[in-house]
């Protein structure tokens, strides 16, 4: 046996690359079906006739976001770990079970997304779609991956973690706290849960996770993709190990406090508003530092960029990393995001990051790859060529339509005339300007997914020049010492504090991957406590509206149908307290509005306008008629010329299942919602209660010249739900009081009479009334004691 | 180059070597920077101008649209101004454009209450002599400024610019007694407004 200077035993073994080729093939084949997906519900956009059935926009929408993210992104990601921490720790995976487990494990999970989104299975909350048994299959098999990969920082070979590996450990942490925490939810079937948390708390939730998705799976492991593909392809070393360090503590530690930025002007409280901008400005620099780390370590090198079609894609992929996180920032300022929010200009903004900086980053890697997983040289280094170029235009064709599509619809909603009248009144006035900016978004994802489709033939072709038998990628390196020797880099004798300066005590750190570990935990933690707790013990963040009452148990089951179409795709719930939007939806959203909202639907895109106000009318729209909600939602464009919704016809077919209503209710009422003074005692007189709301819909729609027979269907749910919007707020004490006692009369009769033909009738149509700001009470009045549970729906006209 | 060798550190990950190189100045200054701005952001709006938050930058934009909509609601629409109006023919096609392009919806293009032959709309027949909401130019007027909330009218009063509002109006009163098919008569008899009145 040899040994090494160190005297430790030289020791033989193997890379599992077997492993890492699985994780390209899968990474490359959901590549083409996200981004097919994309490209489809793009065309939507711009030919609305493209929504067939269920396959609408609402509904495919979350499987693109869905697929690109967590199976493209993420499979890329494990090539990339995979492939990169044995060679950076000198070890093989810790267990190839392990490896196996996650990776069959990891595409279960996306075929399993894949068959649910389209059955219109989910959670209601962008990128955490995915219904409960998927979560915990997800939080399984990550919990495997980290197993699998501290297991091998375990039986390391190289006592100091080397950047990309701290990267990467703060990946797999994070993600798990960030999955974990903000899909905890109260199941009420097999299928279908509801969020723990309700309207600001679960606003709140979802954005620290949604904003962290984006750092975490998308920032974090592919900067350490960079720091080791990046230099490999260059042969150039790493600009600056100090920058490195400090931009890494900063990002993990600044990246957390961003989220609210996703919030502005909403019902979030300002103080929280105001702490994610300010560290997502502060988060900048962090963020900049891994762009020059990348791009100053191609000095000398940049002869080789002109012919390495490898390097090429990584610095278009830094270029766009570094634009999209000044951009970010900057869309984190309060005005420019009063401007942007709702717009696609966050859509340009996110596929600039992802088409530029993810997707680039995962086919240079790829291109580095393919040679060196297939021992054959690339088949078509020209193709890729070709791809770099046709992606690189459909980029810019992407961004700066959309880019332009955002700025032009933000400008037309917010435009005033010299009357005080909003200059674009009709909302589909200001989609329609923007048709031919979604035609060119289409030529632009189709040029990127056609480069993408060359990749694969250059996949396909490389693989088939395989060997017939692979050769072992083996390495050899002495075991790890017992002693941590790390390497002091400077002159002797220095003095402690210019020791610091250099963070000699960090390279110490990186000899203890648990403490590191920890310590990578701590920051992540620390900044979400700190966020998080305020949010949910200072209880005058949320004042309490009497008025406020939960859904009925038809709206409850409306509200599904909601979510299950994917409706918060294109339509928000929260009108901000700005003027061109209060003129155009109602009166703003408060914060008490929302705490019966399991899961929140405030929406973060309008491609349709706000409907947190739709049960009631306001400034610039009459509240619409249960039958004129009957025939929108059959063909929208019936009702309103020209709107791109999609139409829902099965609604007005499809039988609502009544039965399935207690256990909805029941779930709420686990959750904390005081149902009480709707149910009857035993609290299970759900169906009845819907049924009679159902009939009563039914019947005004009948007496407005619709349909009959509707009671039955899935339609009137659904218009109970939309007319129920908003309404509560408007309604004063007294009618409250009444409806009160209405509510119990209701739930008596319907008691009495198993027939289910109670009417409520309450004639009086609440209004959003300007009064409505003094229902608000800033006392925290206990919701479960609050005093007036109402199961009267808005009077029917 | 070579003055970066000098900084090459020992180490070296699979063949990855790091520079020593020092953080560029500009980056460290920016980083400062926008750490500064945060503090002094923090500070002034936190507590030195305590009254800027979102809900009182809304108020005062509400006090110009409050002076806006009160100008407007001076504007008082009569009779009178409307029956001037009537003969206007650019009015009219104006009218008549917005009323395919918009209120065809619910009244049908014939303004017969039909959508299509066989489906009726939401709206009432607009082509007979009964008005539910009353038939003088005024009355159309108010019902289409301020919609039907109990039947679903949509108020078109502060969508359609006072122009194409006027021109719809003319263009409703236009059809009135022109007697297309559709639905039936809804409503009571219109009869002129007596003189003076």
């Amino acid at each position: 046996m040899t040994t090494s200077t160190t005297g430790s035993p030289i020791e033989k073994f193997v890379y599992d690359d077997a492993i890492v080729r699985k994780f390209t093939f899968a990474m490359v084949l959901w590549a083409v079906v996200g981004m097919l997906v994309g490209v489809w519900i793009a065309a939507q956009l711009a030919w609305p006739q493209l929504n067939i059935g269920w396959f609408h926009f609402g509904r495919l929408r979350p499987l693109h976001t869905n697929a690109v993210i967590f199976a493209f992104a993420c499979n890329a990601v494990f090539a990339g770990v995979y492939y990169s921490s044995q060679r950076l720790l000198k070890a093989r995976m810790f267990s190839d079970t392990l490896s196996a487990i996650h990776f069959w494990g990891w595409q279960l999970i996306i075929v399993a997304a894949a068959v649910t989104l389209p059955l219109g299975i989910t959670q209601g909350k962008e990128y955490a779609e995915l219904e409960w048994p998927i979560d915990i299959l997800i939080a399984l098999v990550w919990v495997v991956f980290a197993i699998n990969f501290f297991g091998t920082i375990a039986k390391r070979r190289e006592r100091h973690l080397y950047v990309a590996i701290w990267f990467y450990v703060a990946s797999v942490v994070t993600v798990a706290i960030l999955h974990i925490f903000n899909n905890l939810s109260v199941p009420a079937t097999f299928l279908r849960s509801y969020s723990l948390y309700a309207g600001v708390q679960d606003a709140f939730m979802q954005w620290w996770y949604g904003h962290n998705a984006v750092a975490f799976v998308l920032t974090t492991p592919f900067l350490g993709m960079m720091y080791y593909f990046l230099p490999k392809a260059a042969n150039r070393p790493v600009f600056s190990y100090r920058l490195s360090i400090l931009h890494f503590w900063s990002l993990v530690f600044m990246y957390i406090w961003a989220g609210p930025h996703h919030l502005h002007y909403t019902a979030l409280p300002e103080w929280a508003s105001t702490l994610g901008m300010l560290f997502s400005v502060m988060l900048w620099m962090p963020s900049w530092g891994g762009m020059i780390n990348g791009l100053l370590t191609l000095r000398g090198a940049w002869n080789k960029v002109a012919e390495d079609p490898v390097l090429k894609f990584f610095v278009v992929a830094i270029t766009f990393y570094g634009m999209s996180t000044f951009e970010g920032p900057m869309l984190s300022i309060k005005s420019i995001n009063s401007l942007s929010h709702y717009t696609d200009w966050t859509i340009a903004h996110v596929h600039s990051g992802t088409l530029g900086w993810n997707g680039f980053m995962a086919f240079g890697m790829l291109y580095w790859l393919l040679p060196r997983l297939f021992q054959t040289p690339l088949w078509s280094r020209k193709l890729a060529e070709v791809h770099f170029w046709i992606g690189t235009i459909g980029i810019l064709l992407y961004i700066v339509s959309i880019y332009t599509a955002g700025i032009t619809q933000g400008l037309m909603w917010r435009a005033f005339d010299s009357t005080g009248r909003l200059a674009y009144p009709d909302f589909v006035e200001t989609v329609m300007r923007l048709m031919p900016m979604y035609i060119v978004r289409v030529v632009g994802g189709t040029l990127y997914l056609t480069g993408v489709i060359l990749a694969c033939v250059n996949f396909y072709m490389t693989w088939k020049a395989r060997p017939a038998q692979y050769a072992d990628s083996a390495a050899e390196a002495p075991a790890l010492a017992k002693t941590d020797s790390h390497d002091s880099h400077g002159t002797a004798g220095q003095s402690a504090w210019s020791s610091f300066v250099r963070m000699d005590f960090h390279r110490a750190w990186e000899g203890k991957a648990f403490k590191f570990t920890v310590l990578t935990t701590i920051a992540v933690l620390i900044a979400s406590l700190f966020e998080i707790v305020p949010t949910f013990l200072v209880k005058a963040n949320i004042p309490t509206i009497a008025a406020v009452q939960p859904y009925t148990p038809l709206e409850l089951a409306g509200r599904d149908i909601y979510l299950a179409e994917g409706c918060y795709n294109c339509h928000s719930q929260m009108v901000r307290p700005i003027r061109a939007e209060t003129e155009r939806f109602g009166e703003y959203s408060k914060p008490g509005e929302f705490v019966y909202d399991h899961p929140f639907q405030w929406g973060s895109r309008r491609i349709g306008p706000d409907l947190a106000r739709e049960g009631t009318s306001t400034p610039y729209r009459t509240r619409r008629s249960d039958l004129w909600h009957v025939k929108h939602m059959n063909e929208p464009s019936a009702m309103t010329p020209r709107s791109i919704m999609p139409p829902f016809p099965w609604l007005l077919t499809e039988d609502l299942d009544f039965a399935g209503i207690q256990s909805r209710v029941n779930a709420m009422v686990m959750l904390g919602v005081p149902y009480g003074g709707i149910l009857n005692k035993d609290m299970n007189n759900a169906e009845e209660l819907a049924r009679a709301q159902a009939k009563a819909i039914a019947d005004s729609i009948v007496a407005e010249g619709g349909q009959p027979g509707l009671e039955t269907k899935k339609i009137v749910a659904l218009v109970a739900y939309l007319q129920r919007l908003g309404v509560d707020i408007g309604r004063p004490a007294a009618e409250a009081a009444a409806a009160e006692a209405a509510a119990k009369k209701a739930a008596a009769d319907a008691a009495a009479a198993a027939a289910p033909a109670v009417a409520p009738a309450a004639d009086a149509t609440p209004v959003a009334a300007p009064e409505a700001a003094a229902a608000v009470t800033p006392t925290a009045a206990e919701a479960g004691a609050a005093p007036a549970p109402a199961v009267v729906p808005p009077a029917q006209p | 180059m070579s003055q970066h060798d000098e900084n090459l550190m020992e180490h070296d990950y699979d063949g990855i070597r790091e520079y020593d190189n020092p953080m560029p100045g500009w980056w460290k200054f920016a980083f400062l920077g926008t750490m500064a701005f945060a503090i002094g952001y923090w500070v002034y709006y936190g507590f030195i101008e305590t009254q800027a938050n979102r809900l009182d930058v809304y108020a005062a934009e509400m006090k110009i649209q409050d002076e806006a909509n009160a100008k407007l609601a001076a504007l008082q629409m009569t009779e009178e101004k409307l029956q001037a109006l009537v003969g206007d023919k650019d009015l009219l096609a104006k009218g008549e454009t917005k009323f395919k392009t918009v209120c065809f919806a619910c009244h049908g293009l014939k303004a017969n209450g039909m959508v299509t032959d066989a489906a009726p709309g939401l709206g009432p027949n607009l082509t007979d002599n009964a008005w539910i909401h009353g038939g003088n130019l005024i009355d159309i007027y108010t019902t289409v400024t301020k919609g039907v909330e109990a039947k679903g009218m949509q108020a078109w009063g502060k969508i359609l610019p006072p122009d194409e509002l006027n021109g719809v109006v003319l263009y409703v009163n236009s059809l009135r007694n022109t007697n297309v098919a559709g639905k039936p008569p809804q409503g009571d008899p219109w009869k002129p407004l007596a003189a003076g009145k």
